[in-house]
């Protein structure tokens, strides 16, 4: 479903991500785990285009991501068609980035409303839904500031599935959270996992990320150290790195 | 002192007084409608990562903040007029020469407030599949519009005070109109004293209203 070739990201003469290939299958619960300032978050992101590569593919359903191509070189992709192609895959944010002038029920509502320009009354029975799946029904019309950030976490899981996406993105949604609330989000990611959701998690929660995972890519510096199932990358991995991180993370 | 103060005088001529501040009134609108229609594009352009709109934007707010507003309205006033032959009406020339120097620091006003929305909305409204435009208008802009309504006050109160600029080019404002009934009364105290407290009247709730906003939007997100 998404093909990543030879991955190359810089953020001016900085080379965040140095060539990073993977294939994510349809299905699929995919983590990523690494150092911080390994370029986990940046990979995500590159996924959706919300950062820009400079060099190599990232493919979503045989789609080039951001560029279009065309003889000999390649083109920034149009405006609409990289939106298009976000419609299709949720995100899910450290930081939650809940619209705060609107409230709980209209994050959910906005996109699929605007965006997707389905029918209002049709979305809010579909948005009433998914916030009785994240178990806040009572907090609909509240303020996300009002919330704490487990709740605001599950709206913004809430929000991203109201798109009813193909793919998942979660870039390090417990990492912001008080300890007593990362339960709450991690248990309405793995109803997701089990719900056969294609999930991509960059996380720091390493029993939760083998737990779930089909398969854990380690990072560092830019590159993949070696992907494997999670029985593989916390029982015996092959690299060292992986081995030294894992020590450090998980005592 | 023993100066006889004749407050009378001032009632005797009310409808003076309430014909300047219509006029006022009338200056204070068009000048902000036309400060705050030019100051959002130049704010968005001053905002955007085009270089051919950022550039002139910024040239433009740049000019209109370094020089004095007077000099602005005797400009377009009298200069105009001679490279063009276009001559506007005392109103009109108030009007385009206040609006033209509100819109350089309404569009910093814009600006500012645009900049300070977390980067993270961005996302989000991209994450969604919105375009520049949708998350602007629907996302960045509303929030924005928030931190941007006390300076957007003081610049609203500030222009109904430079409105008295346009008793220089014959406009018949409440200062205009004041310097007139002390030329027929000799009553400059009583004038000016009640000419001063009329502004008073006319900005104090303007102020009292952007601080109920802003509690109400605090209360309220």
């Amino acid at each position: 479903m998404i093909e990543v070739r030879n991955l190359h990201k810089y953020y001016g003469t900085l080379h965040v991500l140095r060539g990073i290939d993977v294939d994510i299958a349809k299905g699929e619960v995919f983590s990523v785990i690494g150092p911080s300032g390994s370029g986990k978050s940046t990979f995500l992101r590159c996924l959706n285009f919300l950062e820009e590569y400079q060099e190599g593919d990232v493919r979503f359903d045989g789609r080039l991501v951001g560029y279009r191509e065309t003889v000999g070189k390649r083109l920034r992709a149009g405006a609409g068609s990289i939106a298009a192609l976000r419609t299709r895959m949720g995100m899910v944010f450290q930081s939650f980035n809940l619209f705060s002038h609107k409230t709980v029920l209209e994050n959910v509502m906005e996109g699929p409303v605007i965006v997707q320009k389905k029918p209002r009354g049709e979305v809010r029975t579909m948005a009433l839904d998914l916030l009785a799946q994240v178990g806040l029904s009572e907090k609909a019309e509240q303020y996300p500031s009002k919330l704490s950030g487990g709740q605001q976490q599950r709206v913004g899981i809430a929000r991203a599935l109201a798109m009813q996406p193909e793919v998942m993105l979660f870039d390090e949604p417990t990492s912001a959270l008080d300890p007593e609330l990362v339960g709450e989000v991690l248990d309405v990611m793995k109803s997701l996992a089990t719900g056969g959701m294609t999930m991509v998690i960059v996380t720091h929660e390493m029993s939760f990320a083998r737990e779930v995972s089909d398969r854990v890519m380690m990072m560092d510096e830019g590159v993949v150290v070696e992907i494997d199932r999670p029985e593989v990358i916390f029982g015996s991995p092959r690299q060292a790195r992986t081995a030294d991180f894992l020590r450090r993370v998980v005592h | 002192m023993d100066y006889v103060w004749h407050f009378g005088i001032v009632w005797d001529y009310r409808l003076v007084f309430v014909r300047g501040a219509g006029i006022t009134a009338l200056l204070t609108l068009y000048s902000t409608l036309i400060g705050v229609s030019l100051g959002l594009l130049f704010g968005l352009f001053r905002s955007s990562n085009i270089v051919i709109l950022r550039w002139p934007a910024a040239v433009y707010i740049e000019f209109f903040r370094a020089t004095p507003v007077l000099v602005q309205l005797v400009w377009i006033y009298y200069s105009l007029p001679i490279l063009t032959g276009l001559q506007m009406s005392g109103i009109a020339s108030v009007s385009v020469g206040l609006g033209l120097h509100a819109a350089a620091y309404f569009a910093e006003i814009f600006r500012a407030g645009i900049a300070s929305i977390d980067k993270g909305q961005w996302d989000a409204a991209r994450s969604i599949g919105m375009g520049y435009g949708k998350a602007m208008w629907r996302i960045i802009l509303p929030q924005a519009v928030r931190r941007m309504v006390p300076p957007f006050i003081n610049e609203f109160a500030t222009l109904i005070k430079l409105t008295t600029l346009g008793s220089v080019l014959a406009v018949y404002e409440l200062l205009h109109e004041a310097n007139n009934l002390i030329n027929n009364t000799y009553r400059p105290l009583e004038i000016y004293t009640v000419l001063a407290l009329a502004f008073a009247v006319l900005i104090y709730p303007i102020i009292l209203l952007s601080q109920r906003l802003e509690r109400y939007w605090k209360t309220n997100s």
